[in-house]
């Protein structure tokens, strides 16, 4: 049979268990598209290639899998580039597809060309050009594995159009065979002194990062902790893989935990801006364990053991190796340094000034929404009070923000999240400024009916260096793409217009008018 | 103690402080004021008041705030203590008073 390279894409899709493409159509990819309607893959066409990027980044997030967007020559990768340079900071496994100009017409003025291998190699951690048609489900097959090995990040191929419109019999095409799923195990001998500090510790604690996600290794950490009694945070994609109201979670507040703590166990977490770089000279030992061995002591941070694994190979074979340890009087001391906290933050959720208190806003939100709902806390100040307030009850419903610092791309991590899971909630989180970057991909949202509530804590302006954006109403936007739109002036508002959101079949928008200088809760770790 | 720099952090002090934020919508708590007045800006900037991150001078924040202003730990543990405890309008009084008495000559 004869096919064009489009169709042998999307069978390499296919291969790799892939279900949703995120993209923007064009010229240069429409063999893959046609193919991919051809063969049902469901398609989301988002307004800009910088939403396709990431919301493959955020299925990923939203589903541990691979996520892949395909989008077209020239500006179509441009446009697509801060959501792969997003992905391979966060460490999230996506394939990005693009199509290029033909190879003849280098450098002679060629509509869309541009050297686009030059151009992704900085913000990627394998790029690649296809150059006989014959070898792309082998190159597609590459890219997956290249996608998830060691630390995770974004993958990027291209196809020139030339290339992918040629036809060629399918029988004549090699198919690579597909890789089984394994885990790295860890050395025996490290895990054996791993097990013996933490042990010997008075205060042990773990941090559990996206490397617990990634590795699918919720069970084992969660049967780790429950065998020896230490408690631990969750960080980034490893939020609400160990519930937050597990007797043993302490959330994300990584710091009155680490400050406290004796020995640490960090797995699958960078030592990171997120992470105090993992400068703890308090610390009696610092263990870690992480798939790659480039991550063990960062930032020349002294580690006394360095495992270098799959995270959940490793805590399995740390279970293994450990008796449960006597942490009632440690758990006692940080329930109560818990409590403080928590009483600090509850006076800020209870406050009825005008403008509203963030703080109330995400109370109210979180009271209001299930167990399985995703919230997508975008990233800026307002993540401050989203990790404050809000609880992660499972894995993939709090996708990570990554330390490249972008803003405004939690819609399309809503957009994911919603394909991945119809008919949970799903919240975009977002402050008013970032608001403005991809507004547009409610519009999406409207067109494969995905019920995204929009919360806006609108200060009138960036908070960063103070420049004022005036009193706008986002909410208005709403009505155009099927949703309804909530003004929130007051908090008696607050609720009920939360309430007809969550409940509405279609995008709705709540923005909701928020102290420019809201306190800060008190209760911090001090020594 | 490193009166030339105390003194800045007091003649600088923001009109309101905040109740533990280093940075972001709310401004500062008075740790990270002083570590800021110090030269501390790579400092993370999120809901981090509790430890300087740098590899060659960093720590927990108050000893590193003790260390760079020479003061006693307990006195830098009782303006953070301050701080948190005062209510919002008052907070920047109260901790410009504290600055002064540490400032002022020993009798």
């Amino acid at each position: 049979m004869n096919v064009d390279g489009g169709e042998l894409v999307v069978r390499a899709l296919q291969r790799e268990g892939v279900t949703h493409l995120f993209g923007l159509g064009g010229g240069h990819i429409n063999p893959t598209w046609w193919a991919a309607q051809r063969a049902g893959l469901t398609l989301v066409d988002v307004r800009h290639e910088a939403a396709a990027a990431h919301a493959a980044e955020g299925w990923a997030l939203a589903t541990g899998d691979t996520g892949v967007c395909v989008v077209t020559a020239g500006p179509g990768l441009t446009n697509a580039i801060t959501g792969l340079a997003n992905a391979t900071a966060n460490g999230s496994p996506m394939v990005c597809l693009a199509g290029s100009a033909t190879t003849r017409g280098q450098d002679t003025g060629e509509v869309e060309s541009l050297d686009q291998l030059e151009v992704a190699r900085p913000v990627t951690k394998w790029a690649r050009r296809v150059h006989h048609l014959d070898r792309i489900p082998e190159y597609v097959a590459l890219a997956f594995r290249e996608a998830r090995a060691g630390r995770p990040g974004a993958v990027y191929l291209e196809i020139p159009i030339d290339l992918i419109h040629s036809g060629i019999d399918d029988d004549t095409v090699a198919v690579p065979p597909l890789l089984q799923s394994q885990r790295q195990r860890p050395d025996a001998a490290l895990v054996g002194r791993a097990a013996e500090l933490l042990s010997q510790a008075r205060r042990p604690a773990i941090v559990a990062g996206s490397g617990v996600w990634w590795s699918r290794a919720c069970e084992e950490l969660r049967a780790f902790v429950e065998h020896t009694g230490i408690p631990l945070v969750t960080r980034q994609s490893a939020r609400g893989t160990v519930p937050d109201d597990h007797p043993l979670c302490f959330g994300n507040d990584w710091q009155n935990l680490v400050y406290r703590a004796d020995v640490l166990l960090v797995v699958g977490k960078q030592l990171d801006y997120f992470f105090g770089y993992g400068f703890f000279p308090h610390l009696d030992h610092l263990i870690q364990i992480d798939v790659n061995p480039a991550e063990i002591g960062r930032n020349r941070v002294p580690v006394s053991v360095g495992i270098v694994g799959d995270a959940g190979a490793a805590l399995s074979d740390l279970r293994d190796a450990m008796k449960p340890l006597a942490t009632d009087d440690w758990l006692s001391s940080l329930r109560e340094a818990r409590a403080a906290v928590d009483a600090g933050k509850a006076d800020l959720a209870r406050s009825d000034q005008v403008p509203l208190h963030p703080m109330r806003v995400c109370a109210e939100l979180q009271s209001l929404l299930r167990r399985d709902a995703t919230v997508v806390a975008d990233a800026s100040n307002m993540l401050m009070w989203a990790n404050a307030s809000l609880a992660a009850y499972e894995g993939g419903r709090m996708p990570a923000m990554s330390n490249l610092g972008c803003i405004g791309h939690g819609v399309a991590f809503a957009l994911a999240a919603a394909c991945a899971r119809p008919g949970t909630q799903v919240v975009w989180l977002v402050g008013d400024g970032s608001f403005g970057f991809h507004a547009m991909e409610l519009d999406t949202a409207a067109r494969f009916h995905l019920p995204i509530v929009t919360v806006i804590l609108n200060n009138l302006g960036w908070s960063g260096a103070w420049v004022p954006l005036g009193t706008r109403h986002y909410e208005r936007l709403a009505p155009g793409f099927d949703g309804i739109g909530e003004l929130v002036e007051r908090p008696e508002q607050l609720r009920p217009a939360l309430a007809r959101a969550l409940a509405h079949d279609g995008p709705s928008i709540v923005n909701v008018l928020v102290e420019p200088e809201p306190e800060y809760f008190a209760g911090r770790f001090l020594g | 103690m490193n009166r030339e720099l105390l003194e800045r952090v007091r003649d600088s002090l923001p009109r309101r402080l905040n109740a533990g934020i280093l940075m972001g919508d709310g401004g500062f708590c008075i740790m990270g004021w002083m570590l800021i007045s110090a030269g501390f800006h790579h400092i993370t900037l999120y809901a981090n008041t509790l430890g300087v991150v740098d590899p060659a001078v960093g720590g927990p924040a108050v000893d590193v705030v003790a260390r760079v202003y020479d003061l006693p730990r307990e006195a830098v543990l009782e303006l953070a203590r301050l701080n948190d405890a005062t209510p919002r309008a008052t907070r920047s009084e109260a901790v410009r008073a504290r600055l002064d008495e540490l400032l002022a000559p020993a009798p």
